[in-house]
């Protein structure tokens, strides 16, 4: 395969930057729907431990989807 | 005691109202930016010489370093797309952030009276407030990107940017593919995996609204806080060595802010379809390189 060139010392401090949000904030979302729905359907933690699988799934995804670009 | 530690809180305070709305010291922050902005690229490109010297000189360089760093992510065709939004980001974010370092942010203002009269103390007769009075300032201005409506708005235009030049670039079906995948289902037992990965696409979509406007926020706030923190603990000294920080850090997100726009407009506008293609025929121009050369080798 061609190789792309490598990215700039800027680039690769912008898409580092993101990494960590992009893992962080959908399991947040996660964690925050699933306790919203444990609430509404008086489930102890079930909802919130899906959420929390979803947001962490998303998350992978997510920062996989981020830094595949660059290879 | 000398000073007090101001408080630190999150939402901006409301100065005055202009016809029943609510002007902010950060609003105040973004329109000094603004007319600082406008008024520095009026007067540095008025007189436009063939030779730039002096603020035009500088000016174009900005633009030209910002005009090369977009091409070198997204290719000299797409980059004349870019750029306009992805300059506008840099420059007006840099400003907002770099207001936070100025004399007189965040340090001048009014007496808060209602705080004032909360703590049993008569209007003070100077005009620097020390002692028990030091605490008790509304500032007129602090920078725009320490709230977080500012930058909630800042991240909208990005995210919805990068969906209509997708739009545009794609097409209507191709985009809206990438997140309702129903062509995928009929592929048999992968076809619902690709599909939930679409909709995976889509909520990281919408988690990128969060992620970009949060960190913008409590970077350049926190910055404002840590200033105002070292300020009480360790006054003067600790400013040499914060100062310069702050000014790093308003720098840099300023750069990350631009800089992601400008990735993901690159991701969005890119299809799917088009990488597979492309990297599957160059792996097999360098399968069938790869095997000439091995008959070459054999053949001598």
């Amino acid at each position: 395969m061609k190789k792309k060139p490598p990215p700039s010392v800027l680039e690769s401090l912008a898409l580092v930057g993101q990494l960590g949000f992009t893992i962080a904030v959908p399991l947040a979302l996660g964690a925050f729907l699933g306790n919203y729905l444990d609430g509404i359907t008086h489930q102890k933690i079930l909802f919130l431990l899906l959420g929390l699988l979803l947001g962490l799934i998303v998350g992978i995804y997510g920062a996989y989807r981020l830094f595949s670009r660059l290879f | 005691m000398l000073w007090k530690l101001q408080p630190i809180q999150i939402q901006p305070e409301v100065i005055f109202y202009i016809f029943g709305l609510p002007v902010t010291n950060t609003l105040i922050g973004t329109w000094i930016s603004i007319i600082v902005l406008l008024l520095l690229f009026y007067f540095g490109t008025r007189k436009r010489d063939l030779i730039p010297s002096g603020i035009q000189n500088a000016l174009e360089w900005i633009i030209e370093y910002l005009l090369n760093l977009t091409e070198s992510v997204a290719g000299k065709v797409k980059a004349k797309k870019f750029f306009p939004l992805v300059a506008t980001f840099f420059i007006f974010i840099l400003f907002c952030n770099l207001l936070d370092v100025f004399p007189g942010v965040d340090t001048i203002g009014t007496v808060n009276l209602i705080a004032l009269r909360s703590a049993h103390l008569s209007v003070p007769s100077t005009f620097f407030l020390l002692g028990d009075y030091s605490d008790k300032l509304t500032p007129w201005v602090r920078p725009g990107t320490s709230d977080l409506n500012l930058t909630l708005a800042l991240a909208l235009v990005s995210v919805i940017v990068t969906q209509i030049f997708g739009f545009y670039t794609l097409g209507a079906k191709q985009q809206l593919s990438k997140y309702f995948n129903f062509k995928a289902l009929r592929h048999g037992f992968q076809g619902p995996i690709e599909f939930f990965v679409g909709l995976i696409e889509l909520v990281t979509e919408i988690s990128r609204i969060l992620s970009f406007s949060f960190r913008l926020f409590g970077n350049i706030f926190a910055g404002s806080a840590v200033l105002a923190v070292f300020a009480w603990l360790l006054p003067f000294v600790s400013d040499a060595i914060f100062i310069p920080l702050e000014l790093f850090v308003g720098f840099v997100q300023a750069l990350i802010f631009a800089l992601l726009t400008l990735v993901f407009l690159e991701i969005g506008t890119t299809s799917h379809e088009e990488v597979g293609d492309e990297s599957e025929q160059e792996a097999l121009e360098e399968y069938k390189k790869s095997e000439a050369e091995q008959e070459a080798v054999a053949a001598s």
